[in-house]
């Protein structure tokens, strides 16, 4: 029995290596309804946060309310608020374990979001977690040759 | 002389029902490894067979995880509060577990204790539950102990009965049952049979005197610290309904919405002063032991429990209730 | 649908602040039927809102007597209370009640009445005195011990002096060593140990003591010497709550529904519950 599974499960079936290249093959519209119909599942559970190993904030800023900046609600918008705020936090902190898969009650393949933000940070910023110790972190730091393509 | 249906006639009723402007949720394959308790777009979406239970509960279709109480308009000094007296549209829920259905007479307690929640009471009157007996158990069922069994009709309109084959025998059990079903059914000799459950795990008056009087003990430090303080069990557990009242203000449409809680959250006992009377996870795992074997017992005589299993299976760590309470039985 | 959720509008009256972090307001409802059909107990709290912000509990800290207007008076700490920090007369507030069981004024009749309270538990505690003393008869002698970390803190000093004027009534305010001013006349210590220095003579009291759990704890053993027993030991428990009405499963104490079976309880019921508040 895998440490941490309940007495009995099957091991879930390894998602397919390819399934965030599928979820990218989406043009940008059904991708959002692909999203929209996971996150309608969320129960707010923070089953996702709960066993991140790298969500460790003292205060989840989900539980802050002065002032609300994510909706508590498990509405769509307070889902999809929630769910996207949390992948930014992780932005090149994901050590792509795979717990908030496997770990959702709902079945949203979470890791589909922190898998697109660690090939973010690799490809702006040359940064991957855990590769090199003495590498400043994506979202803690700056340099003054970072790209500024965004602004327009 | 028993009334028998076949799948296919199940699933054309339930075709026929959506159409007819029913809301009817039943089990749905959602991933290769996840079956869960959806509003169904057809017939053809409904389960029926190769899994154990549905990994979440019918209370949503009862008490959703968000409910809009009212909403409000504010211009300058006057407020309007906005309610939604809208009727509930009539609601089927086919193929719910023993469980499951067993949950509705249980949260019926608290939801009228005094104050009457016209939500979940509205809600339920236009429910009709039809409940699928169970053909078999895993090892994280305990509807036994506390009371239940596989073919329990507690909470249900109507109950079917597995028979192989694809027929069903159906009992209806109330006029609701009878009104979904009136002429529906074949007049057949076949019974169905109740399944024998899971053996006893645990005595449950046993687990309410040790609670009661081991409220400091280090049981719960050893017990309980496994748990990450998430909300899954108490979410995908049919009895669970502890809830908030949020109010996030323009941003989010000027409504005040009652929503799911967990008391397993860190701030869900949290005063603003700072001060939180369950400050460690083990404490927070007592509440919940003590609510359901215990509290809700001495307060409403039931068991806030049905023994579905679904806090074990979910819980990312494995713990749930069932291991919780046979440790108390046995240590 | 009868929504035992949806708030009454209330208009605010008045906005009084009585120190740096505590205003006290008054609110009347804006349903004319509804303000001639309320009631309430004291010792009874509501379910205040600031529309946009969220729901706090609050003891309503005006008398039962008192027609036209009830009251509640908050410490500025979170984002409710920071809400209703900005109010001023004749904006709207919801309010949901009155909730919970009040204190018991009819079988305290006859009885010595001892108040005991610290910084901000004098507003649950302010109803009760005005009570009695508008029903002066029906109560013996009346003593209040209260006290605040300084005078800064201390809240209805001005009502505090009108009650002091009223017969048989024995008014002793403190601050703790250090929260003196140079012009402070009352005493300088801990409640409890002002209250027993005060060696107050009464028969068969009814005590009502809230304020911090260090606060009580200190005070019981001088209350045990006096041979006031727990069952005439009255106190009010301050939980988190949300609902108010015996259904969100957060504020219970062991198998007591604080917002339905308190928040009034006895030291003798108290006594027998777990340390879960």
């Amino acid at each position: 029995m895998t440490l941490g599974m309940a007495a009995g499960s099957e091991p879930q079936s390894s998602p397919s290596p390819n399934r965030f290249a599928a979820l990218m093959a989406m043009p940008p519209a059904e991708r959002m309804a692909f999203w929209t119909e996971e996150f309608n599942r969320c129960v707010k559970c923070f089953a996702c946060r709960q066993v991140c190993p790298m969500c460790y904030c003292e205060r989840c800023i989900v539980d802050k309310n002065r002032p609300i900046a994510i909706d508590p609600a498990p509405s769509t918008k307070g889902n999809f608020a929630w769910q996207i705020a949390r992948a930014f936090h992780l932005a090149g902190r994901c050590v792509g374990c795979g717990e908030c898969s496997r770990a959702c009650p709902a079945g949203i393949d979470l890791a589909l979001l922190n898998i697109s933000m660690h090939i973010a940070a690799q490809k702006n910023f040359g940064y991957e977690a855990g590769a090199d110790p003495k590498a400043a972190p994506v979202i803690g730091s700056y340099t003054l040759h970072d790209t500024e393509g965004f602004i327009r | 002389m028993s009334e028998i249906i076949s799948q296919s006639t199940l699933r054309a009723l339930a075709a026929e029902w959506i159409a007819g402007g029913k809301s009817v949720a039943g089990p749905a394959r959602v991933k290769p490894d996840l079956v869960l308790y959806r509003t169904l777009r057809s017939g053809d979406d409904l389960l029926l067979e190769g899994f154990q239970r549905p990994a979440n509960s019918i209370k949503e279709f009862l008490f959703p995880k968000a409910e809009k109480l009212y909403g409000y308009k504010i211009r300058g000094n006057s407020v309007e509060l906005i309610e939604n007296d809208a009727l509930e549209p009539a609601q089927v829920i086919i193929a719910a577990r023993p469980c499951d259905a067993a949950a509705l007479p249980i949260l019926d307690h608290v939801f009228n204790w005094d104050f009457h929640d016209e939500f979940y009471n509205r809600r339920r009157a236009a429910t009709t539950v039809v409940t699928l007996a169970c053909s078999a158990h895993d090892e994280n069922c305990f509807c036994t102990s506390v009371g239940l069994d596989p073919g329990s009709e507690r909470g249900s309109d109507a109950i079917l009965f597995a028979l192989g084959d694809g027929q069903y025998e159906l009992r209806c059990i109330t006029e609701k049952g009878r009104a979904l079903f009136g002429g529906k059914t074949e007049k057949s000799e076949q019974t169905g049979k109740t399944i024998a459950g899971p053996e006893k795990k645990f005595d449950a008056q046993a687990v309410r005197t040790f609670v009661t009087a081991h409220f400091e003990d280090p049981f719960w430090q050893e017990h309980a610290l496994t748990c990450i303080g998430c909300g899954t069990c108490a979410f995908s557990c049919p009895a669970c309904h502890c809830f908030d009242i949020v109010d996030a203000g323009p941003a989010a449409g000027n409504a005040r919405v009652k929503t799911w809680d967990s008391c397993q959250f860190s701030t869900f006992t949290a005063h603003a002063s700072g001060h939180n009377p369950r400050p460690v996870q083990p404490a927070r795992q007592r509440q919940r032991i003590l609510h359901k074997f215990a509290i809700y017992p001495e307060k409403f005589g039931e068991i806030l429990c049905t023994g579905c299993g679904n806090c074990t299976r979910n819980c990312p760590v494995g713990l749930g209730v069932l291991s919780v309470v046979t440790e108390i039985n046995h240590g | 649908m009868d929504n035992v959720y949806k708030p009454d509008l209330m208009e605010v009256t008045r906005v009084r602040q009585e120190t740096p972090d505590v205003k006290a307001v008054s609110v009347r409802f804006l349903d004319s039927e509804r303000a001639s059909n309320f009631s309430f107990r004291v010792g009874q709290f509501g379910i205040f809102s600031a529309f946009g912000y969220g729901e706090s509990t609050f003891n309503i800290c005006s008398s039962s007597n008192w027609k036209d207007h009830i009251e509640f008076c908050f410490r500025k700490v979170g984002r409710v209370t920071e809400a209703f920090w900005k109010i001023e007369e004749k904006d709207v507030v919801g309010f949901r009640g009155p909730y919970g069981n009040g204190y018991p004024m009819e079988a305290w009749k006859g009885r010595d009445l001892i108040f005991l309270g610290g910084g901000i538990a004098m507003p649950p505690i302010r109803c009760a005195v005005w009570y009695a003393l508008e029903n002066r008869a029906d109560y013996g002698e009346i003593t209040v011990v209260y006290g605040a970390r300084t005078v800064a803190d201390l809240v209805f000093l001005d009502e505090l002096d009108e009650w002091s004027k009223a017969e048989r009534v024995r008014i002793i305010r403190c601050v703790d060593p250090g929260g003196e001013t140079p012009d402070w006349k009352g005493e300088i210590g801990f409640v409890p140990h002002v209250f027993e220095r005060a060696q107050v003579a009464a028969k068969n009291p009814v005590v009502l003591v809230i304020g911090p759990p260090i606060m009580i704890k200190n005070t019981l053993p001088i209350l045990d010497k006096m041979g006031v027993k727990p069952a005439s030991v009255y106190t009010s428990i301050e939980n988190r709550m949300k609902c108010g009405i015996g259904k969100c499963g957060r504020c219970n104490v062991g198998p007591i529904y604080i917002c339905k079976e308190g928040p009034v309880l006895t030291m003798e019921q108290l006594q027998g519950l777990p340390a879960d508040y």
